[in-house]
């Protein structure tokens, strides 16, 4: 007796978009179009926390805990990002519109300030794999309609190793979204195309 | 039950650049002396070991890579080729004899080695390891839906 069946074991790295926020989702089956922006090269594993922790009530007459609530609730994406161009590092730090290509003499110069600033970017995000449905090799996304940029992100330049960025994308609630999806969604294709 | 050997095979017979460059030369047993000529470029897979899997219906074998040539040179273009499949960071349905696989991932494990094919004088190879995840159980759809 099969204890699993071979497409919901879910097994691949997925891919990073960003854009404004209040951007058009694409279809789950369309690869993310400009104003989306694919984040580039990360390193190792990407992951998804659903944080928020329950607390529990207990009464006099029980020794078991009698409710359970949550009162608080967090989707965080944690990935490390190894293509630092400017403009991807600036749309983590803060905005690509702050990356300058200065009007100096040849060669040409880009400057990015190092600044996170007091109030940060907010961003929509695609959290996407070619693979990542459970009902066969189809694609699927986590799309997080608004968010920020959160960790304090340490690039480590050495000899032996690979600067990257340490990115955690940490969910704000979209109130243009159905109550249910505030935080955002899951989508995968579920069934064959006809 | 899927051979996850099989599985491989086919999951490298269906990536093109690999194909050309063997000449679709890919088996578990080198052929010179037998259809192929010497030397050739062409790629061995054997099973080598690996870890056992308890509970979950998937195969995990490790594997040694064999990318043969009649020089270094040649050996080496296998070998990237089959570094460019080991890039690979989605699943994959491939056909088998006993019904549709699921290769999960293959990623190589170690680093190449230039060694001389004892088998068979004037074929050079290079030697590297491997890791593979296959689904035993055969797919009820393909990747394309069929």
């Amino acid at each position: 007796m099969a204890h699993s069946t071979p497409f919901d074991q879910l097994t691949g790295t997925l891919d990073v978009y960003i854009a404004p926020v209040g951007s058009t989702v694409p279809g789950v089956t369309e690869t993310p179009a400009s104003p989306w922006v694919y984040m580039g090269e990360t390193d190792g594993e990407q992951s998804l926390q659903h944080a928020g922790a329950l607390t529990y009530f207990w009464d006099n007459e029980h020794q078991g805990p009698r409710k359970a609530v949550r009162p608080e609730e967090d989707v965080v994406i944690s990935f490390t990002l190894v293509a630092l161009t400017l403009e991807k590092y600036a749309r983590v730090l803060h905005d690509v519109a702050n990356v300058e290509t200065d009007t100096v003499a040849n060669p040409d110069t880009k400057t990015m300030p190092l600044q996170r600033g007091f109030v940060p970017t907010g961003y929509a995000l695609l959290f996407r794999g070619e693979a990542l449905s459970p009902y066969g090799a189809w694609p699927g996304m986590y799309v997080i309609p608004r968010g920020v940029f959160d960790a304090e992100p340490q690039p480590t330049f050495a000899k032996d190793g690979r600067a990257g960025l340490e990115c955690e994308f940490h969910a704000l609630v979209d109130a243009n979204q159905e109550e249910a999806e505030e935080l955002g969604w899951l989508v995968v294709q579920a069934a064959a195309a006809t | 039950m899927i051979d996850a050997l099989e599985a491989l095979i086919e999951h490298l017979y269906s990536d093109a650049d690999l194909n050309a460059v063997t000449e679709g030369r890919i088996a578990p047993r080198h052929k010179y002396g037998d259809g192929w000529p010497i030397p050739c470029q062409a790629l061995q897979v054997q099973y080598d070991g690996g870890d056992a899997e308890s509970y979950l219906e998937w195969q995990r074998p490790r594997i040694e890579f064999r990318c043969y040539g009649g020089t270094f040179a040649e050996a080496s273009a296998v070998y990237r080729a089959l570094v460019a499949v080991s890039r690979r960071a989605q699943r994959r349905v491939v056909e088998t004899s006993a019904g549709k696989a699921l290769v999960y991932w293959m990623n190589l494990t170690s680093g190449a080695s230039f060694l001389q094919e004892p088998d068979v004088r004037d074929v050079y190879m290079v030697l590297v390891y491997g890791e593979l995840a296959v689904a035993e159980n055969a797919c009820c759809i393909g990747g394309d839906g069929s």
